[in-house]
This record gives C-alpha cells, structure tokens and sequence, in this order.
C-alpha cells in the first residue's frame, strides 16, 4: 500500500470514528455480550447489546484495535440500534457479501460503502469485518 | 558489513525495501538460492533409499550437513543432530520424544515469561496432561529475567527449564550460562530457544553446556521448513520417535516394531533434502562472516533506534536501557495502533512487524495489548533508521490532523 493509497484508506470517516468513536464503553449490565477477536493481531471488542421486545434498543462497544476495527465497530453499533434480529443479520450479510466481492452498490449506506472498499487493501480486511463477522455468526446461530 | 546487502537477492527485486523483521524471518542469501536451484535442476533424489548415484550423492551431502551443523555447534558428534519441520517441531520433539515419559505428576517444568508461544504452549499442555506444574519466571522492570526469582523456582522436582537464548520482542540476551548452571545444579536438563540468536551468536555446547537447543534454517538466511535439533549425547538414547513411518524403522512385522536410533529416528517419512542442503549452504556464509562485527553492528542500530524513538513523543519501548539488547526493538505509540503504523511504514518501504509475536505471556506481563517490533540484521544500515523516523514523525502529524 502506497502513501496515497494508506491516506485513502485511512479517510476522514476511518479517523472521525477511531477518535470519537459512538457508544465507546462497556456496560456490564447488557442483555447480551459478543466477544470479537481475531487472535493473529490481538484485536479484541466486546459488544453490549440491550434490548426491548426483539429490537435493539442500545449498542456498546469497548476494547482494543486498530483504527480500522475501531470505526468499523463504531458503524456497527449506530447501525444496528433499532433494528431487530433479522434486520441485523441482513444488514450484516449484506456488508460482509460487499466487502467478500468488493462491490458496495447494493448498500444504503454511505459510509457502509466506504468500508466495503476497503477490500482492496490487503491484509486490512479481517479488521473492517471484525466485529460485523462476530453479530452476525451469533445472530445467525441465535437464529438457526 | 560493506557491500553484504549485495549477497541478498531480495533486495535486487526490492531496492528500496527496509526490511525491518529478520526476527520473523531473515533474507535468503545467494549462496542458498543457487544451491537450491543448482539441487532441484541437476541433483534432486531423495536420500537413505536408491542405491543409484543421484540418491547416494543426496545422501552423502545430508549427512555432510549434519556434520556442518554439529560443527557451527562445537560438537565433533554429527549424531547429535537431527533436522525438524522448525525451532517449533523440535521443541515438541522434546516435549513428546524425551520428557514426557519422566514426568510424574507434582514434578515441574520451569519456563520465562519472556517464551515465543513455541517454547512456552508444548510446556502448558504437557505440564497439564501430566499433573505436573508449569512454573513461569518472571522479568525484572527492565525486561531481563529475574534470576534470584528463577532460582527459587528451580528444585528436586523440575524435569526440564526451557528457556529463550534471546526475547523475540524485549530483545533481551539472557544469562543462558548461568541459568544452565542453576537448572544443572537441581539436575534438570535445560532446552535452549536458540531461534533468534543461533544465526550470530555464539552458541558452542562445550561452554554452554546446555541439553537441548532448537532453531531454525529460515533465521541463518537459510530455507523455510527445516529445523535444527541438538541433543546431549546423555540423553540420545532416551529420545523415542516423534512421528511413525517409513525411514526410521529397524524392523516391522506384523506383530513388532523397532526402531532406529537417534537421531535417524526422526527422519519418519521423505524428509526437506534440498531444505538441508540449503541450511548447509547457510551455515557456510554463516562460518565467511566474522559474527562479532555482524553482532556489534545490529546492537548498535537497536541502540541508535532506542535513543531516536526515545525523542518522538508518545513512544513507549519495551525494555530499559540496562539490559542486555541484541538487534530488536519493540514499542507502542500513543494512541496509535501497531497495526496502523504498520500500514503506514509500509508506504514508505518500511516491514516492521506488529501484534503479539507469538509471545502474549509477556504482552500480558507488560501490560500491552500489542507492539511494533523493529528487528535488524546485518544488511540494515544506519540511514533506514533515518527514514523510519520520519516515517513515524509523518504519521503523527498525519493522525493528529
């Protein structure tokens, strides 16, 4: 990756988000707890989910990535409050599949498709997927 | 080390490449790519098998190769030792082949907290499955073991110290000398990780004494897949076979098997020919060079990448300035993940390696959640620490915009 291309990666909504990234705590009392980690580099978050009848009502997250993982997550937990379980695993799959065939048109959402690009940049995949792969294989085995 | 950046090929293909990790691997030098290339093109055979020429050329040079290794060790022994997959195998080996069988349960293991996960998980599941207790000793603040406190932990009932020549992420030289004599004087064989340090230092087992040593082709600018394995002739005829199958047997009948002895014991199924070969041809450019320059230059680019990195704000290194460092410099920046500025140096031409290097014991011990590693070698030179500096100063700038 070329400077150019590292500064491309790393784009104002990578950097806004690894700054301030949205619910960036842990709350213990959460409904639910979804661990994400990826053991070859050590990035680990734990997602705290609480709920009200089967939606979302609030997302948290808090632990140790890089700035990709960071906002990524970030994304993740305003996306996903509000919305129930199946909402979830669609939007999640729906990321995931962009992200695997390196096409983001079939995405609503802007910055979504922002980290759906980021296939291109090799090695640096696992981390915009992270947390995204973590609800979705929990969700979808809640699910099964 | 003039001109020694020439023997690397990888730097005709790359020129402008600052490798930065010869801790994870090291460049393969000329002299082994043309004779891997010389083998595959005009003399591959397998060996112990064809009565033909080719396979009895084959032959003969593996075993020259023993002979080299035990040599490069100060061992007149050929026999002492045996290749493996890698430092990683080897270790099993000894875990599996040699101790297990004298372990009792309440005996101990002692290992360092400073341990590559290859020295430190075989020990765990072992001491697990065994009933026996994994002792792990602790560091002083400075990242040197704390060998007062590795004393106390050595007794009676320690079957095996298994300790790291030198920490793949502090950088730490350990006092493998007089950790021996401790482990010794309890009568518990000792395994040396030689992995990081056997390429430059010093590991002659006549003044060291130690047991076991382990290490690997692919850190001597050497071949990937092959491994070293020395073992005290006290102790070879206690080694058992490691994986079962064809080239290690004595005799097999349908009802009994024997085996043969070590070290031809673990050469179970068609062994890396051209990868021995090719450690040989390491160990010769290995034995061309003079080890104590090759040695004082990789200390004095870690020492001058210390003292850099100590003025860039935000940086924590691993270690302080009292220990004894070899060529590797680990550190974590404010705010910025490893893995970020890893991304980053390598716009710039920079490999570094960041994470946990195998080694989360110590992460967790240091209480750092993952690290950049800086590791040099002979063909770095002064000004890559120039540009790395820079490198690191921009990204600040960059991050904080």
């Amino acid at each position: 990756m070329k400077k150019d291309e590292f500064k491309k990666l790393y784009n104002q909504e990578v950097l806004k988000r690894n700054k301030r990234p949205y619910n960036f705590d842990a709350d213990e009392e959460a409904d639910v707890v979804i661990e994400a980690y990826n053991p070859l580099c050590g990035d680990k978050f734990n997602l705290y989910l609480n709920k009200e009848d089967s939606d979302i009502k609030s997302a948290h997250f808090h632990g140790f990535g890089c700035a990709l993982s960071k906002a990524s997550t970030s994304l993740l937990m305003e996306l996903i409050e509000g919305r129930n379980k199946t909402e979830i695993v669609a939007l999640c799959h729906s990321f995931l599949e962009a992200v695997d065939s390196g096409s983001s048109k079939r995405l609503q959402n802007e910055v979504q498709k922002v980290f759906a690009e980021m296939k291109n940049f090799e090695g640096r995949v696992d981390c915009v997927t992270l947390s995204w792969k973590a609800l979705y294989d929990k969700m979808k085995n809640d699910e099964d | 080390m003039k001109n020694i950046k020439d023997r690397f090929p990888i730097f005709k293909s790359h020129p402008d490449l600052i490798y930065l990790d010869n801790a994870a691997t090291t460049q393969r030098v000329d002299k082994v790519d043309d004779l891997l290339d010389e083998f595959n093109r005009k003399d591959n055979a397998t060996i112990h098998r064809g009565v033909y020429e080719l396979s009895a050329k084959a032959t003969a040079r593996y075993e020259q190769v023993r002979s080299k290794v035990a040599g490069f060790l100060g061992s007149d022994n050929p026999n002492t030792i045996a290749f493996t997959k890698g430092t990683t195998e080897s270790i099993n080996v000894v875990a599996h082949s040699f101790i297990k069988k004298r372990l009792r349960a309440g005996d101990n293991i002692v290992v360092t907290v400073m341990e590559h996960h290859a020295n430190f998980v075989p020990w765990q599941a072992l001491c697990k499955e065994m009933g026996c207790e994994l002792r792990v000793a602790s560091l002083t603040p400075e990242g040197s073991i704390d060998t007062l406190a590795f004393e106390r932990l050595v007794d009676k009932k320690t079957k095996m110290v298994a300790i790291t020549h030198l920490s793949n992420v502090l950088g730490t030289i350990n006092p493998i000398e007089q950790l021996i004599e401790t482990a010794h004087a309890q009568g518990a064989p000792v395994l040396v990780d030689a992995a990081q340090g056997a390429a430059l230092y010093d590991l002659d087992v006549t003044k060291l004494n130690y047991d076991f040593l382990a290490f690997s082709a692919h850190k001597l600018f050497g071949p990937f897949g092959v491994g070293i394995l020395y073992v005290n002739p006290e102790y070879m005829g206690d080694m058992q076979p490691y994986t079962l199958g064809g080239g290690i047997i004595q005799s097999v009948s349908a009802d009994e098997v024997t085996f043969q002895s070590y070290p031809f014991n673990l050469d179970a199924g068609t062994p890396n020919v051209s990868g021995v070969l090719g450690l040989g041809a390491a160990i010769d450019f290995l034995n061309e060079l003079n080890r104590a320059e090759c040695i004082s230059h990789t200390h004095e680019l870690a020492n001058r990448c210390v003292v850099e990195l100590a003025r860039v704000k935000g940086i924590r290194i691993l270690g302080g300035t009292q220990m004894q460092r070899s060529g590797i410099v680990s550190f974590a920046l404010e705010n910025i993940h490893p893995h970020d500025v890893s991304s980053y140096l390598n716009g710039d031409g920079i490999a570094v390696r960041a994470g946990l290097h195998c080694a989360q014991p110590l992460h967790y011990f240091m209480k750092e959640p993952s690290t950049i590693r800086i590791s040099f070698s002979i063909y770095n030179a002064d000004n890559e620490i120039d540009i790395l500096i820079d490198s690191i100063k921009s990204l600040k700038k960059f991050w904080e915009q």
